[in-house]
């Protein structure tokens, strides 16, 4: 393995960690309609107060 | 300082929003664009607002109305900003009557007013302002008049702080009165009112005093008092009216001359084929197709060189051909489609902010309500020609429980524009020139499959009554470039940033899959690798589809459930491990496709359009419809309609070629 093969494969596992943390990290923005305008909601959809 | 933003639909609300606070929120010249929670800061002031739905009232008759009444009841809101379309005025009173009785100060901002002044209505500001005791701004969201002084007026807080001005007769003021004396509410005029009206959502508010003094009232009335206070109300709007308004009458109107030719009995269908027909064409025909060579010389060139830099400082083949074959041959098979993509968003964004998709829905309605669906399952249909996610949680805005779950189910029909690339591919390299007849034949598909489907469910699954459906026609408006660039704009960024995250690791994670074997053995045949093994498993399945034993097309098809537009990415990974046997495409130039023929690929495009969608338009569908089973049911329905569907092309296009 060549030192640009190394470079290529930390480049790589780079890009893909940074794609998998972002996607694991979004929050789901998903709310139910009981919760629509509140600040947040709670998990059996009641809007959490302010 | 938190202020909501309220008003009916398509009265200029989210273009309001945008222009305060900077932001850039879908705007559409059709009713019920807002549907998600939209807040924002005003500009340079810290003055929080927060876009509600469109709405007509404060009465629960649809869900935006319920989530808008909801919020201003229970919420802390400082000021609500009240958003009338200044040429229908008399119509956007009625909720603008009902906001006042909350009790919270209202600033109204008289949109369109460079409109109504087109038309020839008069409104006099000062007498509406003394009629309703509030502060209103004549402004111009779409041309920005008017707006700065509509922020300062907010920012200062210099607004009439509401005395409530009778509207009612006498008696019915006295029971409000009364009924003021006894409750204890933030907003006691607006509950007592709803109590009148016995409110089903405020019946808890309900004591025997308050009920002994409705009881009373209801005697006097001898009708129903949700009504007796409608009449009041509207008796209330037509003095201020005559008051207020002065307008020119009978004037034949630009929107009704193209209402005339758009809505006409005979002629509506064919000019909405004809368009849509038009739009497919542009982007998915020769015109678009001519845009795909131009990318793919420069990702073709890009892809040369990068091959050539890795192995000049000493890459092995294998990491370039990770690079090469994987990384940049699957995103680069993507990026290839952009610009049809954006002739695409460009049109149907047009479409949208013109007015005409109203129309649509409008015509559409009669024959939806036939098959069981409201006009208003059309939105969510229109919001899917661009992605499947949102359109799917816009069916949330439809009432009926039958009609959302069904159009939820159908939504993911409609060709998104994911699934472009699969049908540009297809289409342009086996139906040359008539590549932009069989792009649009597969939306035309879509819609017959969406009526039919939704026909026999409701036959079967889902019985009863189709719910009516209220819309209000836009004004034809000329689209403004801005907005339709900033929105095709947030469509590319979109696309763009797909095809860096899940195509990217899908591309990686096949050619790993196709690169090595079980035993871990790197650069075996492709044939020999995991992927092929894999795709060996399912590829009965569509054996009857392709007329061909294909692990390659089998492993592609199935990844459409990562994302659709990785059906080409994977398609063009595997050709490229594959001896290239002929100029042309490289796809289909290669002798893992090359079996394909125009049946096949016309099969095959309709298997990828109407099965399961990707993963996250599952995940939708698992949000809105509410259980994992109901998702399932889905899942398995749209998979076992695009498999019988793509069966059926495949073998009916054979016989066609054995007949011709």
């Amino acid at each position: 393995m060549s030192l640009a093969d190394i470079v290529i494969l930390v480049a790589v596992v780079g890009i893909v960690s940074l794609i998998i943390f972002q996607m694991v990290k979004k929050k789901d923005e998903g709310m139910c309609t009981n919760c629509s305008y509140s600040k947040s909601c709670t998990d059996d959809c009641t809007p959490k107060s302010r | 300082m938190r202020v909501a933003l309220v008003g009916n639909q398509n009265s200029g609300k989210t273009t309001l929003f945008n222009l305060l606070t900077g932001s850039n929120q879908k705007v559409g010249n059709w009713p019920g664009v807002t549907i998600e929670r939209k807040v924002g800061m005003i500009r340079s002031t810290n003055v929080e607002l927060i876009d509600l739905p469109g709405i007509y009232s404060l009465s629960p008759y649809s869900i935006e109305e319920e989530i808008s009444r909801k919020f201003l009841f229970e919420e802390k809101i400082d000021l609500i900003l009240n958003i009338i379309d200044s040429t229908s005025m008399e119509r956007s009173l009625y909720l603008t009557t009902q906001l006042l009785e909350l009790g919270i100060p209202v600033v109204i901002a008289l949109n369109m007013s460079d409109i109504a002044d087109k038309r020839g209505i008069k409104i006099d500001l000062k007498t509406l302002e003394e009629r309703l005791d509030t502060t209103i701004l004549s402004i111009s969201a779409a041309k920005k008049t008017n707006v700065f002084n509509l922020i300062q007026t907010i920012k200062q807080g210099e607004y009439r702080k509401n005395n409530y001005h009778h509207i009612y007769d006498h008696d019915l003021e006295d029971g409000i009165r009364s009924l003021i004396s006894i409750i204890d509410s933030k907003h006691p005029r607006f509950l007592a009112i709803k109590l009148i009206e016995q409110d089903p959502v405020f019946i808890k508010y309900q004591t025997d005093e308050t009920l002994h003094t409705i009881q009373t009232l209801s005697k006097e009335y001898l009708r129903d008092m949700e009504q007796v206070i409608a009449d009041e109300r509207y008796r209330y709007i037509e003095y201020v009216r005559d008051e207020a308004v002065t307008a020119k009458k009978d004037q034949m109107t630009w929107t009704d001359r193209l209402d005339n030719i758009f809505l006409n009995r005979i002629l509506a269908i064919p000019i909405f084929i004809v368009i849509m027909f038009t739009v497919y064409y542009l982007a998915a025909g020769p015109f678009g197709g001519a845009t795909v060579d131009f990318v793919d010389r420069y990702v073709s060139l890009f892809s040369n060189w990068a091959e050539d830099a890795l192995l000049s400082v000493g890459a092995s083949p294998w990491s370039t051909s990770l690079v090469v074959d994987g990384m940049i041959a699957g995103v680069g098979a993507i990026m290839n489609f952009l610009p049809q993509l954006v002739i695409l968003f460009l049109l149907i964004s047009f479409l949208e902010t013109t007015g005409y998709m109203a129309r649509i829905a409008f015509f559409l309605d009669r024959i939806f309500q036939k098959v069981g669906l409201s006009g208003k399952s059309l939105i969510p249909f229109i919001i899917g020609s661009g992605c499947s996610v949102p359109a799917i949680l816009s069916a949330r805005t439809i009432n009926d429980e039958t009609e959302k779950k069904m159009t939820i189910m159908l939504t993911p029909f409609i060709p998104c524009s994911a699934k472009l690339p699969i049908i540009t591919l297809f289409a342009g390299y086996f139906f040359k020139d008539n590549s932009g007849l069989a792009s649009a034949s597969l939306y035309f598909m879509a819609i017959a499959v969406i009526l039919i489907s939704a026909y026999v469910m409701k036959k079967v699954l889902f019985k009863g009554k189709t719910s009516t459906f209220i819309l209000e026609l836009p004004e034809y408006k000329l689209p403004s470039m801005k907005f339709i660039l900033l929105d095709v704009w947030d469509k590319v960024v979109s696309f763009v940033k797909r095809a860096g995250s899940v195509i990217l690791l899908a591309s990686i994670a096949i050619w790993l899959l196709i690169s090595f074997s079980w035993t871990f053995e790197y650069g075996v045949n492709p044939d020999q690798s995991i992927l092929a093994s894999l795709g060996n498993v399912f590829a009965w399945l569509f054996y009857p589809m392709i007329g061909e034993w294909s692990w390659g097309a089998t492993v592609s098809a199935i990844q459409g459930l990562v994302a659709k537009e990785q059906v080409v990415a994977s398609m063009a990974i595997i050709a490229g491990y594959s001896d290239t046997t002929s100029d042309g495409l490289l796809i289909f130039g290669s002798t893992a496709f090359s079996f394909f023929t125009a049946p096949a690929a016309y099969a095959f495009m309709v298997f990828n359009l109407f099965s399961a969608p990707c993963f996250g338009a599952i995940g939708a569908m698992r949000q809105e419809l509410g259980t994992t089973k109901r998702m399932w049911g889905a899942v398995l329905f749209q998979t076992g309609i695009a498999w019988v569907l793509a069966v059926m092309v495949f073998n009916i296009g054979r016989l066609i070629e054995v007949v011709l």
